[in-house]
């Protein structure tokens, strides 16, 4: 690759060799994602990375995240996913059961920031505030053992620079992109009746969002973000990926596997049917190797029905055995 | 509550900057290493300065055409029916001769040699290559209101953030435990939507708009939350294909909202071969009513136009331009009702 990144450092073979300790997996950079994590970077503003499953949208957030030796948060979006989780929420349930049960019995409750749930922002930003709910030292203090100490995500011990992934946002509702402009923007966010949590002007926070297009964004939300649109890998660069993920495998099963993958891609293209992904490419590869055989084995043709094809469809062959 | 002004935003370095703008193309420029001019262009491409669509929605396969499938018709079609993929073009009108042409009208009496043709038929096409300006369609859901509307018309009912104060007394004060702290609820499109589009004869002059509003339904609701299917006059036959091009026949999920897509046979002849009857529309509705499926009608004609019996018992909604969302707020609230 010719293009030599200002922000980071790109590894050697421009290739993040992967952490085993937290299981993930090597990361082959190619020129337009360093172009576009650099960008992301330079302007401070959140990296949007699309394209299809499988092709290594998620992977960049904690390759970067090794590069840049810095914390890593992640937080996967669902269709129940609202602001608070990534902000605060008051814990409604643990407080009423607490007054119901009368568990500090003739004192009063504690007061309501002692019910704070701090979200992911929130550790990311100031995990010293996060740790104490938004109050300070003295309020805990005088609280005594009436406060608990909230849940402290493994990768906000301590602060300083972070990646953020926030996986695949197209599965929350319409309104949550809209929702996340301001703090994404300006990289603070105020708690309810409580403090204004602000990044520390220094720190370096590399927001990484994924989509797999699955509804639209909003526009608003899409002029803000700094864009990456990943392609399905060519064939010779899945064999890289193939062989990073695998070194001591023979070449000529990532090869064949690769020939045949192209194949199958473009047979399910032909029938309209969901294209195999390079996760898949992976598994075809680790199962021929498990299981000592070629794609010109006749077992193979299992292989590609569990791991590549994946039909959903069975239809024609039921209508075959009638 | 920290009042905040723009000196402590500059002062913690936070303030509000808005959208990618030529600032932040020049800043990458100057800080970012150039000088091969596709890297220019790579880091113009991320910022959004070259158009490329940012978060490419995958196509929407069905209705809108993206996937070539067979239709499966169990009666004949009829002949010259114009192509499900659009209107037929609009035919340019003929070039007529510039003068008169000289005719003599005399009784047939016996048929002489067949005449030969005459010379400015072998002269091109007789409708050129001229083509008319097409005329701009104008969408029965324009773009400014249709997610709105379409949003008011599928979101079902969910718990929200702020607590349901008058819930949560009525429950203390009757000394329930409560197992579940209730929220007020909050419209949600989380259930999905399966889209039922009537694709009868008389629906032709709506394909387009059928397309639009299946793409417009995936864009609110996402892809795989979207089930589309068709059907000629009788709800109750509605087909979807699958990725094999296999037809699934509609069935209810429970608590998924339907939208109706047709014009209850308003358009076609009494005796048209694919109108349904009233039996065929009482027993779609008495099945989704069973199933707990609430159920919204899309209909490009009138209220006046709309088939009284029905209209009591399915919510119609016009399929037009002036539809806003705050009329189908209004008839369903904060979203659908449905089971847990």
């Amino acid at each position: 690759m010719d293009y030599q990144p200002t922000h980071f450092e790109l590894p050697k073979d421009d290739t993040w060799p992967g952490d085993a300790k937290h299981g993930f997996p090597p990361y082959l950079f190619n020129e337009d994602i360093a172009v576009a994590v650099d960008v992301a970077l330079a302007t401070r503003r959140p990296l949007l990375i699309a394209g299809p499953p499988g092709s290594g949208k998620s992977m960049l957030a904690p390759a970067m995240a090794g590069l840049l030796e810095s914390r890593y948060l992640r937080h996967t979006f669902t269709s129940r996913s609202r602001l608070g989780e990534l902000t605060s929420e008051l814990d409604h349930l643990r407080r009423l059961h607490e007054a119901q049960a009368g568990v500090y019995g003739k004192n009063a409750l504690p007061p309501e920031w002692a019910y704070r749930e701090p979200g992911l922002f929130w550790w990311a930003f100031d995990p010293e505030s996060a740790r104490r709910r938004g109050a300070t030292q003295a309020q805990v203090d005088k609280l005594g053992t009436a406060f608990k100490s909230p849940d402290v995500p493994d990768s906000a011990t301590s602060g300083g620079d972070a990646v953020i992934l926030l996986d695949e946002i197209d599965k929350a509702e319409p309104d949550l992109p809209n929702d996340l402009l301001e703090p994404l923007d300006r990289l603070q966010f105020q708690v309810s009746n409580g403090p204004e949590v602000i990044a520390p002007p220094k720190t370096t926070f590399l927001v990484i969002i994924t989509t797999n297009g699955e509804r639209e964004l909003p526009p608003a939300f899409l002029r803000r973000c700094v864009s990456l649109v990943l392609q399905h890998p060519k064939r010779d660069r899945l064999v890289e990926i193939g062989r990073h993920h695998f070194p001591e495998m023979n070449m000529e099963i990532l090869e064949q596997v690769a020939d045949r993958f192209g194949d199958l891609r473009k047979q399910a293209h032909h029938e309209g049917m969901r294209l195999p992904s390079t996760s898949e490419y992976l598994d075809a590869v680790r199962a021929a190797h498990h299981l000592k055989i070629d794609a010109g084995d006749p077992v193979w043709r299992h292989i590609e029905t569990a791991s590549l094809l994946k039909k959903t469809d069975w239809t024609d062959d039921l209508a075959d055995e009638e | 509550m920290t009042l905040r002004t723009k000196n402590s935003d500059r002062a913690a370095g936070r303030a509000r900057r808005g959208t990618i703008g030529l600032g932040d193309l020049l800043r990458s420029l100057k800080g970012l290493d150039t000088r091969d001019p596709a890297t220019a262009e790579r880091i113009a491409r991320s910022l959004g300065f070259t158009g490329i669509e940012a978060n490419p929605v995958e196509e929407t396969q069905g209705v809108s055409g993206a996937a070539p499938r067979p239709r499966v018709s169990k009666k004949p079609a009829p002949e010259n029916l114009p192509h499900r993929s659009g209107l037929p073009p609009v035919t340019p009108p003929v070039d007529l001769p510039a003068e008169i042409l000289e005719t003599e009208m005399t009784p047939i009496e016996s048929m002489g040699p067949p005449s030969a043709p005459p010379e400015w038929l072998d002269k091109g096409p007789l409708l050129g290559d001229r083509r008319l300006p097409s005329v701009p369609r104008a969408k029965l859901f324009p773009e400014r209101s249709a997610k709105g509307v379409l949003t008011a018309a599928v979101a079902t009912r969910r718990a929200g953030i702020a607590p349901d104060i008058a819930r949560l007394v009525q429950g203390l004060v009757r000394g329930r435990v409560l197992a579940r702290f209730p929220y007020r609820p909050r419209p949600s499109v989380h259930r999905g939507v399966q889209l039922l589009m009537d694709t009868s004869d008389a629906m032709t002059p709506f394909l387009e708009d059928l397309d639009d509003l299946a793409r417009e339904l995936v864009s609110v609701v996402g892809k795989n939350a979207t089930e589309l299917y068709e059907f000629q006059g009788d709800p109750n036959t509605a087909v979807r294909w699958t990725e094999g091009f296999n037809d699934v026949p509609w069935r209810t999920v429970p608590g998924r909202p339907v939208v109706l897509a047709t014009d209850f046979g308003i358009g076609a002849q009494a005796a048209a071969h694919d109108r349904a009857t009233p039996r065929a529309w009482s027993r779609f509705e008495r099945q989704t009513r069973e199933a707990g499926v609430p159920v919204i009608a899309f209909v490009p004609y009138g209220r006046a136009r709309w088939p009284q019996a029905l209209s009591r018992r399915i919510r119609l909604v016009h399929w037009d331009h002036r539809t806003r969302a705050s009329h189908i707020k209004k008839l369903f609230g904060v979203g659908h009702e449905v089971g847990p």
